[in-house]
């Protein structure tokens, strides 16, 4: 059966309810509010250029993600290493800290160093636990998303929280800031 | 257990609570769990964790802020020009109005000298295009397969029962001016006024109208108001729906090309146009990543690089490797100072002509009909 389409119009109506879930992976991909914001205004404009209608209202949301996605992908230049999930471990060390003291300073002490550990991981990481912890999307939906697989995803999810854990050790026994 | 068994099991919590791990392996990890009151703690631990992940993770969410309101007025802008590009090229080719507008859709005036990147290059350019109060765009169709072939058979080649004219297509000569002025006729010399022995066509901010003297009559379309506040025309032939043309002319369409990974803008500047402070642009889908379909489109863009204009824009449809047929543009003036009334046909129709209204929407024309309308054939 054909899946029901809506107009570019509608849709791209439709598609602002998701502006919140949009610009939550844009901050996760980019680590910056400011940027996050351009990002999202960016992929938006994307998806009013879109030529052929959009799906039923169910793959929206999805499609509005993977536009961020491809969008942040094309602000770091087109250079595959900015979503490339195979360079996670070399671009560890090389993560900045991008720690807002406004939302530090609101939380309990363990939030705070949870809040910290996950900005410390990097932003392919972040985006997978904010897809898959922020938004409750399955394996399937966050591989789609982030164009690759689900192994990958599942792999991604182990590593990024077994690394939280242990960031969460090191703090504990006061090894990390 | 050992330091690293103790390590490893710690390290495959996390999977078994997503329930990933080998029925082997989850099996170890519940009997650890059983025997080590550590690991039931560690077990708690992660659950904790885990909450506080996702709700910082879920903080993203409720921290976003509202849609910015630029947003909405330029996603209207975007959803606007877009709607220009809905229509199909075979569509584009109906008349050469048509064609007019699809080409010149893509021609692109720089503002500022050319840089080392052909994507910044032409990219500067889109911004810069309505800040042209007019613009005179030469537009001429060649097909050198169907020429070729006209030769080899003797000019025996007809279509629709019409020979193909052995000079080709006159070119055609486009002025616009503003927003929704517009005036199109074809033209065997570039330097010729504009004659009412030809057929001749515009829009005068109200009425788009055509007169062709062998008819003995003029026909006029009159445009509706859109939703969105612009003018919409469907002649069946041509149709527009918020008609801006100069801004239509800025079009964005190298976004559109970055989003289209199956193609790619590269420099072909030779010696001889580098010498003339040309740069020469080539737009073609990527052979490696199977963008080039048996029927492909490309252009050739040439900047003139003293003047900060594009001169020149060649779109060919091709078949293969045989290019099938070309569109060459080039910009023979811009800020003329064009006068508003030269829009209105009374400027180019004989006093008296019959004006015949057409509101019935036509039927999409037949190929054959359409060589002969784009002057194809005689």
């Amino acid at each position: 059966m054909t899946e029901p389409r809506i107009s570019v119009r509608e849709g791209v109506e439709r598609a602002l309810r998701h502006w919140p879930a949009a610009y939550g992976l844009a901050l996760q991909l980019t680590g910056e509010r400011a940027a996050a914001e351009d990002l999202c205004q960016e992929a938006y404009l994307r998806l009013c250029r879109k030529k052929s209608p959009f799906r039923e209202e169910g793959s929206l949301r999805a499609y509005v993600l993977t536009t961020v996605r491809n969008v942040a992908k094309d602000m770091a230049g087109g250079r595959p290493a900015a979503l490339d999930f195979r360079e996670m471990e070399a671009d560890l060390a090389a993560v900045a800290m991008v720690s807002d003291p406004v939302r530090v300073s609101t939380r309990g002490e363990e939030r705070r160093r949870v809040t910290r550990a996950v900005e410390r991981l990097p932003s392919p990481w972040r985006a997978a636990l904010y897809l898959r912890d922020g938004l409750d999307l399955s394996y399937g939906e966050i591989a789609l998303i982030l164009d690759t697989t689900d192994d990958v995803v599942r792999t991604t999810l182990h590593r990024a929280r077994n690394r939280v854990r242990e960031m969460l050790q090191r703090m504990e026994a006061g090894n990390e800031p | 257990m050992s330091f690293e068994d103790r390590e490893r099991l710690s390290h495959d919590l996390e999977g078994w609570i997503d329930g990933d791990l080998a029925p082997e392996r989850g099996r170890e990890i519940e009997c650890w769990l059983d025997r080590d009151p550590e690991a039931a703690a560690e077990l708690v631990r992660a659950l904790r964790v885990r909450r506080e992940m996702a709700a910082e993770m879920r903080a993203s969410v409720l921290g976003a802020p509202p849609v910015p309101e630029s947003l909405a007025r330029r996603m209207e802008t975007t959803m606007t020009r877009s709607m220009f590009r809905k229509r199909s090229l075979l569509a584009a080719l109906a008349t050469a109005a048509a064609l007019l507008l699809t080409v010149t859709g893509i021609l692109l005036v720089p503002r500022t000298r050319a840089v080392a990147s052909p994507m910044v290059a032409l990219g500067r350019a889109t911004a810069s295009y309505t800040e042209f109060e007019d613009v005179e765009l030469w537009v001429r169709l060649e097909s050198k397969a169907m020429d070729a072939l006209n030769e080899l058979l003797g000019g025996k080649i007809k279509i629709n029962g019409e020979e193909m004219d052995p000079d080709g297509p006159m070119p055609m000569r486009v002025l616009i001016r503003g927003r929704d002025r517009l005036l199109f006729q074809r033209v065997a010399d570039p330097g010729a006024p504009l004659a009412s022995f030809e057929k001749i066509g515009g829009f005068d901010g109200e009425t788009l109208w055509f007169y062709d003297p062998e008819d003995g009559f003029m026909s006029t379309y009159p445009a509706k108001t859109t939703e969105e506040g612009g003018l919409s025309f469907d002649t069946g032939k041509l149709s527009i729906e918020n008609l801006d043309l100069l801004r239509f002319l800025s079009w964005d369409f190298l976004q559109d090309l970055q989003e289209e990974s199956t193609y790619e803008i590269r420099e072909v500047t030779w010696p001889a146009d580098d010498r003339a402070q040309r740069r020469v642009f080539r737009i073609e889908p990527r052979k490696e990543q199977g963008g080039r379909k048996v029927f492909w489109a490309g252009s050739t863009v040439t900047i003139d690089a003293r003047r900060d204009l594009i001169e020149r824009m060649v779109i060919e449809l091709s078949l293969g490797p045989v290019s099938l047929l070309s569109a060459v543009v080039e910009v023979a003036a811009t800020n003329q100072g064009l006068d508003p009334a030269l829009f209105f046909y009374q400027s180019h129709v004989p006093a008296g002509t019959p004006v015949k209204e057409v509101s019935k929407e036509k039927e999409e024309e037949e190929p054959e009909e359409l060589l002969r309308d784009i002057g194809y054939v005689k």
